[in-house]
Parts: C-alpha cells; structure tokens; sequence
C-alpha cells in the first residue's frame, strides 16, 4: 500500500500507544465535538496546537499524517465549494447570478478545519491503539448495555475481526487488480466508461474469496472451541493507571478552558 | 524411559488401554446440489495411540480433509463411529471436551487468525474455554516458548513469515493444552525455512511433550519423518505401517499419484542400472552411506 | 524482448513508520528464450522483482526495461509492451471469474482487441496446451473444477495471450506430485514449442532444478547469485547462507565425493545423479 490509510496501526511504546483505549476514544469524542461548541479562534488555536503536541508525541511522523488527509480531498473540496456559494453575506464576486461572499471563504474555511481536525484526531487514535485494544475499549464502554441483553460482547467479537480483515482485504485487492491488469483489463488507467465495468473481474473474485475465508475462519474458530461470545474470558483487562488519570485530567482542563475562553467571549 | 513413553503408559493405564483415537467402519457422504452424493470417506477403521507421530498423505480429493475433519467432530459420520479418548464425537455434550484435547492447524495460516496480536490470538482456545485472565496468561507465554516465539507475543500476525504465522497457530492448538494436535498441509505453502522449523516444532512437541501428531502432507520427504505413514487414496486408508514399509512397495505408490521421496527415487534408479542396494534407504545419509 | 533491469529499487509506503524496502539496486538482464529461476525465502523481494518486471509495480528508483521502453509508463505502447508480459499470479485461479471456461480464457485475449475468430482459435489452442479438453469444456463452470484443473485453466487464460515472456509465481504451491508433475512437464513444453522466455519465482528448489537453466537467487532485496542453474542450486555455502538446503541429489552426490567418490556434484535432478553415480561405478569396474 502506497500511503498510511486512516484506521492503520502503528505499533509503538510512546506514552499515547500505552494510555488505556478508553481514554483515548473519550479524548478523541472531545477533539472532534470542541470545534462544534466552541467556534472562536483563541479556542480554536488552543485546540490545533493541542492537537499538534498530541501528533509530535505519538511519534507518527507529521508529514505521513498530513498525507493522510489526501483521503478527504475530495470532500474536503466540495465541502469548501458549497460553502463558498451558500452562504449569504458581502459579495466578493457574482458570476452568474451566484455569489462568492466573504462569509462564505471564512465559513468554507472553517469546515476544512474541522474536516481536518477529525481525520488527524481518529488517525492519531488509530495509529497509536491496536484494533484489539480498540475493540477491548468499545466492549468495556458498552459493557452497560450487556446488562440490558444487548449483544455486546459478539458485537465487539465482530470488530475485531473485521478490523483484523482490513489489511488482509486490501492485500487481496490489489493483487486481484495487478493479476487482471496484467491480462489486459482496464481498472486504474483507461477511459472512465472503460473502468468501471472493468471492475467486475475485481469484485467477483474477491468475494469468492472472502466467502472462501469467511469458511476458513469459521471451521478455524469452531475447532478452537469457540461456541458463542458469553462463556469467553480475555486475556487483557483493562485497568486505569495514574498516566490514564492524568491524561484524563489534562483533557478535561482543555475542555474547561475552551468553554470558560468562549464564555468569556459571549 | 522418556517422558513420551511414561506418558504412554500412564495413558494406557488410566484409559483401560483404549486407543486415544479410533474409527469404526467410517463413513461420510456429501449430497451433491443435483441429488445424489459423493462417498468421500468409504468405512474407514484405524487407531492412533497415545505418543505417536503419524503422517497422512495422499492425492487431492482422496478425503483426507473429511478424515482428520472428523477427529474433533468438525465433521460428522454418515455412518460408523468416532471415539476421541473414549469419548464419542456425535453425542453434542462431548464435543468441547474432544476440542479441547484435539488442536487442529489449517494450511492456510492467514485464514486461522481471529485477533490482531500474536499472543491475543493463542489465548483465544483458552479463552473459550472461559480460563480467568492470569490461567490464560500462564497458558499463552508458556505455548509461545514451546514454539519459540515469545519474543514476537505482541505483533500482528500478518507481519510474521509464513513459518511464524504457522507456529503461532501450533501455540494457538497448544494453549488449550491437548493431547493431540492435527496439522492439515500446514508446510504446503512455506518456504524451505518455513517448513523445516515447523517440523522441528513438532517433532519436539511429540518427543518432548508427548503430544500425539497427526500430519497431513504432501511431501513424501517430511512423511518419511514420521513414525508412521497412512496413505489414502479415494476415500480408503490403502496403506499402513513403518515409512519403509510404505515406502517398499514402489510401483503402487506411483499408481496412487503419491511419488517417492527423493533418496528413494534414486534409488531405483540406480538399481534400474544394475547396482546392488538394499532395501528401504529412505533418506541421503543412509543412501550415501549404502554406497559407500 | 529484451528485459533490462537497472538499479532496480522498491519501497512499499515510502515515508511512512510503515515503510519496508523490498528491493535494492538489482541489476539483471533477460534475453529472449531464456529459462530464468528467481530463487529466495519468503520476504526476499522476488514478487516484487516480478511485478515490477510486468509493469505493475512502479519502481522506487532504477527502471525497467522491456526492449528499452520503461515498463510502468503510462503510454498506449508501453501497455502493449507490458501485455507482452504474461503474469502468473500464485494461486492464479483465485482470479477467475467468468461464468465458463472458455470465457475465462477469452478475457485476455478480447482485451487485446483481437477479433472473434481469432479469440476462439486462442481459446481453443490455449485450452489444449494446457491439457483441457476444449469440447468438454465448452460449457463447464469454472468454480467446479478441480484445484489443478482450475491452476491449468487460469495459465491458458494467460497463454491466450501469447506474451513472449511468462512469469509463473509459485507455479506448483499446493498441487499434489501428480499434478505438479504434469504442470512442470507441460510448462516445458510450451517453453520449448513457442521460444518463451520464462521467469520462475520459487522457493521450490525442485521447481527450479527442473524449470531453470539459469537461476538468481535473492536474499534482503539483493541479488546474492546469479549464473547457471547447476551452479547456483549446488553451491552449498551459498544456499545456507541464505537459508535453503541443497536439492537431495547435491546432497547425495557430495557426500559421497566427500567419501572418495569422482563425481560431479552440479547434477540438480533424481535421473542425472543416478546417471552420475552409475557411470563412475562402472568406470572403476563396479568397484568403488
């Protein structure tokens, strides 16, 4: 794979890879909803460069995560076009009947921010924690509604391995690509009406052979004794440690600062 | 006396010298989607005792998937029986007992993994079985130091070689502490290193540990490893016995499709050009040392 | 065509805490008709070498060429250069799709633009060399034939091509000896019908005593070795190094020069050692 796609692990023993999964998916939650509540930019600052010293300390190199957001360009684009033309105000330029106003720029400019802002959070999160280690925080977080029967516990199961396939599947496409390219078909080069048709010899096999694993994986997990999700023990329990009551704290000042910042600015 | 046989005898002894494993006139047939079926298992009778290291092989297709599939109820009789330690596989209340005793390895290691690191992956057998956290810690560092992988506890699977991932998955059978492990064509799509510290692993396994190993294989060369050597062929065990004594009757294994192990191959080779060998040289060292 | 590879270098996720470089300034050049072994354990770069040779891979640094053009360009002639390339996948029957057997083997064929007539001659011809019968065929679902029936089908939808040099990656895994068998004799005989070049990626040393006249083996992304096959795949020290042990005639054969035998020891196949052994014994009379 040519790039660090988001909800790829990086193994690593930085503070931010040790800090209890929970943590980390209740600082991510925060990260992301701050930018909603608090739109002023002394906020805003504090916030990115919060971020950025979260970045520098996972020890992911910056330009890797900045490349990252290559995924939301297109979005990101459109987002900021939409914007653009939608929002009423002082008119910068009219083609058309359409007008470009100056509201417009900043209002386009602050849902790059946060496009940004979201991508680099759920990144940094993933990056620094195992999808077992995720996994283990969603089941420990809904634990609560175990009680109520809900299925928790094969929900989590299910989580993890999916994202246990994710690596294993793009594998799988990219090889299935190159074999029918070499046989000449068109997929990432060519005229569009071209390549979308061209797709079909992708997906057929593919599927083929996730039902193939999908088989594989079951009679592997029944012969391992695996009847339902209940019974199951896990190996790691999760425990707070005084690092993940610290960090808990810092990120609970953050978010008392910013909303005492925007109080106080009405 | 070696573990293995003190572990042998004991068995003996506390089982009231029944077989760990037996078949009884077994058979499984496959309903075919236009009616009728394929008999891939036609009355198979065989015991495996307690210790032995015993290699299966075989054309594709001649059933012995089906076969080792019924060993820890995977799969079950169309007719005839199946014990595992005295336990018979078709009554539902015995089955998790026979999985916990039976391990299985797949051939295919990518397609066994349920968990994202090595050593959450081993812990997932003991983990069904419902183990508290440190039962299951004990069981996990002490599978991956039987296979030598301790080091690696906590990376992705993915990220090993092939022979890694194989032995992890050797640790994940482990971890439930079996009598017997089943290992399906575990070496058919590693390299040369792969294979050679998978059989390694085994073979230590078996003489070490006194776990029965039932290998499934394609290469006559590992099959000539083995204590003991059963060759099916269309849904029958055409063959039985020492790998000399399998590998002695020549002609009859070419018609199985099967091909000899190559000091065998040789061999008759040079027989075939009037030198004067003795029978059953199923390796270099002792063909090379035949000639000289 | 001539292939030239020069200064070859590959990285997967370059500048990422992912990256892992799979190659590094590999030099090699194949000729036409050639019969080329590329030998090395798992993780030693040799897919990648071949994807790279088949254009599908762009290189990181070096290039390759296919009769001068770079293989990974994105022009209409470079892509006829690069179809010129039959690329065998492992497990190259995990890529069929079509819905008949014919079908399967008509997608490269059309994609090459050829006419009807022409696509239903290859079919057929690709068909019968890789010893399916293209009557039977006609209408059979490629799902439900056997694991080397399929191995075979997906090789002649790569035949009916025709690409002068064929890349067979792990041609073998997972056959059984009979299957294998007749796959590395029909291999040889298309080489030798139509002048194929032909490049094994193997682990299998026996694949390549058979397959290879010339063999390179790779280590980390590094040509370690490179010259005949006899050579290379009975060089001892060599192979250890790089973690494979000599084809059991080399074994053999040095063993027993070791005890004072006159052989050679470059013999690769069961047969040529029998040959080497049986003539020395009765060079010395029977008597050794």
């Amino acid at each position: 794979m040519s790039l660090l796609l988001p909800g790829m692990h990086v193994a690593g023993g930085t503070p931010l890879h040790r800090l209890d999964p929970r943590v980390k998916m209740g600082a991510s939650l925060l990260l992301m909803v701050l930018p909603f509540v608090a739109p002023s930019l002394p906020s805003n600052l504090l916030l990115a460069g919060f971020v950025v010293a979260l970045a520098i300390l996972s020890a992911v190199p910056l330009m890797a995560l900045v490349r990252t957001l290559r995924v939301v360009v297109w979005t990101g684009i459109f987002m900021f076009v939409f914007r653009l033309f939608t929002t009423p105000g002082t008119p910068l330029l009219t083609v058309g009947g359409i007008s470009v106003t100056l509201q417009g720029l900043g209002a386009g400019a602050v849902q790059i921010y946060r496009l940004c802002l979201l991508v680099v959070v759920s990144s940094l999160l993933t990056y620094t924690t195992s999808p077992a280690q995720l996994a283990h925080g969603v089941e420990a977080v809904l634990e609560p509604l175990a009680r109520l029967g809900l299925p928790v516990r094969e929900f989590a199961m299910v989580l993890t391995i999916a994202l246990r396939f994710v690596p294993t599947l793009f594998e799988e496409i990219e090889k299935i690509v190159k074999a029918q390219e070499a046989r000449g078909a068109l997929i990432r080069t060519g005229p569009l009406w071209k390549r979308v048709p061209g797709w079909v010899p992708v997906f057929v096999p593919l599927f083929v052979s996730a039902f193939r694993r999908a088989e594989d994986l079951a009679t592997a997990m029944e012969a391992r004794g695996f009847r339902s999700a209940h019974q199951r023990t896990h190996l790691y329990r999760l425990h707070l440690t005084r690092h993940d009551l610290a960090a808990s704290l810092l990120i609970l000042a953050l978010g008392a600062v910013i909303l005492f910042v925007e109080w106080r600015m009405g | 006396m070696s573990k293995k046989q003190a572990l042998g005898n004991q068995a003996l002894e506390s089982q009231g010298a029944r077989p760990f494993i037996e078949l009884r006139a077994l058979t499984h047939a496959y309903a075919l989607e236009g009616g009728g079926e394929v008999r891939a298992l036609q009355g198979i009778d065989l015991t495996i005792e307690r210790g032995e290291f015993v290699a299966l092989v075989g054309p594709n297709g001649s059933g012995k998937s089906t076969l080792v599939r019924h060993l820890n109820g995977l799969l079950l009789p169309t007719s005839g029986q199946v014990w595992v330690d005295g336990l018979l596989t078709a009554h539902p209340s015995s089955l998790w007992k026979i999985r916990e005793r039976v391990g299985m390895v797949f051939q295919n290691p990518e397609n066994q993994f349920v968990a994202s690191t090595v050593e959450e992956d081993v812990a997932f057998g003991p983990e069904n079985l419902g183990l508290p956290p440190d039962e299951l810690r004990r069981r996990v560092d002490d599978a991956l130091k039987l296979v030598g992988l301790t080091e690696y506890a906590t990376h992705p699977p993915h990220m090993l070689s092939g022979g890694q991932k194989q032995r992890t998955a050797i640790a994940g059978a482990l971890a439930t502490r079996p009598a017997c492990i089943i290992l399906d064509e575990p070496t058919s799509m590693l390299d040369p290193l792969g294979r050679r510290r998978t059989l390694e692993t085994l073979r230590s396994l078996n003489q070490d540990q006194g776990i029965t190993i039932l290998l499934v294989t394609q290469s006559m060369d590992e099959a000539t490893a083995a204590e003991r050597m059963l060759v099916m062929v269309r849904g029958r065990v055409v063959s039985d016995g020492t790998p000399a004594e399998v590998f002695g009757q020549g002609q009859r294994l070419r018609e199985w499709g099967l091909g000899l192990p190559s000091a065998l191959e040789i061999a008759d080779r040079l027989r075939e050009r009037g030198l004067n060998l003795p029978a059953g040289l199923l390796t270099v060292e002792q063909l090379a040392s035949a000639l000289c | 065509m001539l292939i030239s590879v020069e200064g070859l270098g590959y990285t997967y996720a370059p500048s990422t805490p992912l990256a892992r470089t799979a190659l590094r300034g590999v030099d090699l050049e194949i000729r036409q008709g050639e019969r080329v072994g590329i030998l090395g354990p798992t993780g030693s770069g040799k897919s990648t070498l071949a994807q790279l040779i088949a254009g599908l891979l762009r290189p990181t640094s070096g290039h390759v060429l296919l009769d001068g053009v770079a293989a990974h360009a994105r022009t209409a002639d470079a892509r006829l250069r690069r179809l010129k390339v039959g690329m065998a996948f492992q497990y190259p029957e995990h890529q069929i799709f079509e819905q008949t057997v014919p079908r399967e083997v008509a997608f490269g064929p059309r994609n090459l633009g050829l006419n009807d007539a022409e696509v239903e001659a290859r079919v057929a011809w690709a068909l019968d060399i890789v010893g399916l019968d293209p009557v039977e065929m006609a209408d059979r679902v490629p799902l439900t034939l056997s694991g080397g029936e399929m191995r075979r089908l997906a090789l002649a939808g790569i035949l009916a091509m025709r690409p002068p040099v064929l890349i067979l990656d792990e041609p073998t895994a997972n056959l059984d000896p009979r299957g294998r068998q007749e796959l590395l004799t029909r291999v040889l005989t298309w080489q030798a019908e139509t002048e194929l070049t032909l490049i094994v990626i193997s682990h299998n040393l026996d694949d390549l005593a058979r397959l290879a006249e010339r063999v390179v083996l790779l280590v980390a992304g590094q040509v370690a070795a490179d010259g005949p096959a006899r050579e290379v795949l009975s060089d001892r020290p060599l192979l250890e190094d790089a973690s494979f042990d000599v084809p059991p005639p080399v074994a053999l054969l040095q063993a027993l020069r070791q005890s004072g035998w006159a052989v050679a020891t470059n013999r690769l196949l069961a047969e040529e050692a029998a040959t080497e052994i049986a003539q020395v014994w009765s060079s010395t009379g029977g008597m050794v």
